[in-house]
This record gives structure tokens, sequence and C-alpha cells, in this order.
């Protein structure tokens, strides 16, 4: 398309009024959000929020164990001794390791290990000799 | 008098030139992709190692592209809110790339997403037990005794409280980016999170993990209208997208 100078470019005026009215409407809102009274009532809404949320949690925990299924909490719990099982068995791996890298055979992935750049690199702006 | 300057619009058959038309087509068809999530971009795809793990948490070590790298190694610490490959979010737009070929040996402390049973750690376990772990490990690695550290949004915070607690720590540099230090300033925030209306204790004690979306939202509320209007620009800028 030929480029007319004199003529205003529509999407470039549509893009400035888009960033206005952000602007204003942010402005605006962080007006009314801003305030105690706004605090006041979100901070009331999360007291609803979380009280709903504990009532339905406790009802769903006694509905559980009364028919005898595990609950959201047995469940974190088996979760939780999974997760101390698995620290065990990684200190034990890292044990190991230390143990085979001290008598010469290290049990690293050799991806890791191998990856032994000169490390002597130095600043550009810097003479080469500089430390 | 001033005269008013009314702008032109383009003729009808400007409008529809054909490449107008290609764009509108273009846009459209990007448009579709992302309302149908196909041909997701690809995140977080530069090379790497895992060197040590625990529960969630990964440290990584990138693959370096240079022979020499600078002697002392450089370890992102990121939050325990945003996703890791913020840092590394596509080839050719990525801040961890872009050290890599600068010459540093690049490593990260992804939190990963923490599970239910996570909502017990606590500032103590990030700061004082894993993070000076992730740092002994980079030693082992590296055979380096100092590290740089770059704290991302809340990995700056843990950063800060590990050089500031251990006065030994082995920190060459620290870097904080998007780090919030003066809680003074975040003044919406700091209103909402009064402790006269806004009970913590009792909302963590409830929900355990506080859900993603009440962070989303919240953050949403500082610039209510700014969803709407990256909506747009993305309509605006959809056909501008490599496919």
């Amino acid at each position: 398309m030929p480029e007319n100078n004199d003529r205003p470019d529509v999407g470039q005026l549509w893009r400035s009024w888009l960033t206005d009215t952000e602007r204003q409407w942010n402005a605006f809102f962080n007006d009314v959000m801003g305030t105690d009274s706004f605090g006041r009532f979100l901070g009331g809404y999360m007291d609803i929020y979380s009280t709903f949320q504990r009532l339905v949690a406790q009802n769903m925990e006694r509905s559980l164990s009364t028919l005898n299924v595990p609950s959201r909490s047995d469940v974190l719990e088996l979760s939780e001794r999974l997760s101390s099982l698995e620290e065990r068995l990684s200190s034990i791996e890292s044990s190991i390791n230390t143990l085979a890298e001290a008598v010469g055979h290290p049990s690293r992935p050799a991806a890791v290990t191998q990856l032994r750049p000169r490390r002597t690199r130095q600043p550009r702006s810097q003479p080469a000799g500089a430390k | 008098m001033a005269t008013v300057r009314i702008p032109e619009t383009p003729p009808l058959t400007e409008i529809f030139q054909a490449e107008v038309v290609k764009r509108n087509l273009d846009r459209f068809q990007r448009g579709m992709d992302v309302i149908f999530d196909r041909d997701p971009p690809v995140v977080g795809a530069t090379a790497k190692d895992v060197v040590y793990s625990k529960g969630t948490l990964r440290l990584y070590r990138y693959r370096p592209v240079t022979d020499e790298v600078y002697r002392i190694p450089l370890v992102l610490v990121m939050s325990l809110i945003s996703k890791p490959y913020i840092l590394d979010l596509s080839p050719g737009q990525s801040l961890v790339e872009y050290l890599l070929r600068e010459g540093f040996d690049v490593f990260m402390v992804d939190w990963g997403v923490p599970r239910p049973e996570d909502s017990r750690l606590t500032l103590e376990y990030y700061v004082l037990e894993a993070l000076p772990r992730n740092v002994e490990e980079v030693q082992k690695v590296t055979g380096e005794q100092e590290v740089s550290l770059l704290g991302y949004c809340m990995g700056g915070l843990f950063a800060l409280m590990y050089s500031g607690i251990f006065q030994d720590a082995p920190v060459a540099n620290m870097v904080c980016a998007a780090t919030p230090v003066d809680f003074e300033g975040m003044g919406m925030f700091r209103r909402w999170s009064d402790r006269r209306w806004f009970d913590v204790d009792r909302i963590v004690d409830t929900l355990g993990n506080i859900p993603p979306d009440l962070i989303f939202r919240s953050f949403e509320m500082l610039r209510p209208a700014e969803r709407w209007a990256a909506y747009a620009r993305l309509f605006d800028n959809l056909w501008t997208i490599s496919g």
C-alpha cells in the first residue's frame, strides 16, 4: 500500500485511544479500590470465603469418614510420607555419589560432570591479563 | 479561528486491497490458533541438566555454549509464584540463552509448583535450608567457591535474605529483578492486606497453599483494564506473529 504522510494512520489513532482509555480506567479503579472501605470489603469477602471453605472441608471430611473412604487429609498424609521417603532416597543417593567420587568412580550423569569449560573468560572491556 | 482537522478515512478500494485482506485472514487464522491452543509456543527449551532435586525443587545447569566461561557461576533464583521459563521464554527471546552466549555458566533454582503438602514449608526452609543447599551443589559441580545470584521477583527476596543472614555466604555479586524490597511502595496491596481487616493466618490455615487464581486476580486488580487492553492489542498484533 502506498504511504501517504498527510493521512493520519487510523490504526495508530486507535492504539493511542486504547492506551489512554486503559490508563483512565486503571486510574479510576485504583481510586475506588485504593480506599479503606474497599479494603474492608475485600477483607470481609475473604473472611466469608475462608469460613465457607472450612465448613465445606469439615463436612466433606465427616461424610467421607462415615462412608469409610479416604479423605483429602488422608491422601495428603500419604503424600507427605512418600515425600519423606523420596528425600531419604535422595540423601542416600547423594552419599553414594560422594563416596563414588572419593574412590574415583563418579556416578553423576555424564552430561553434568563432563561440562568443564575453561573458567578464564574476562569481560571484553578489560585487558586480557587483568585480574 | 483554528480549524479542526478531521482525519480522512481510507477509501473503500484501499480497505479491500489484497494486502489488507491477507492481513485480516492471517489475523483470523492466528486468532483461531490462540483460541484452540494449536501449535503452543515452545518455552524453556534451552538445553539443561538436573544437578540436584528435592521434592518439587530442581537445580538446573544450562549447558554452556562457549568453550571459555566466566569463573564465577551465575545462579538464577526463581520465584515461588511465576513460572521459571519466564527467563528462558523461547529460542531468540531468552535471557538464559543470552547469558550462555555471553559466556556465563548458568544455573537455575526452580522451586516447582508447590504441592498441597508443601503448604507447611516456611520462609526459614527456603532461605536457611534450600537455597544454601543449592549453592553448595553449584560449588560442588563447578569447583568454584563464589557464586553470583540473580533473584527474580520473590527469588530476589530469598537471595537478599540468604546474603543478609549468612555473613559468610559465598556471594560475589547479586542482581535483583522485579523484587519488591521496599513494601512501602506497594500501596494497594498494603491497604488490602491491612491487619485490621485481613487475617492472613486464617486464610493460610484454611486454604493451605494460596490458590494461583487468587494471586492472579490480586495482581490483576492493580491494573483491572490491562487484561482487556491486552486482548485488544493481541488482536491488533496477531497478523505479525510468526506462525
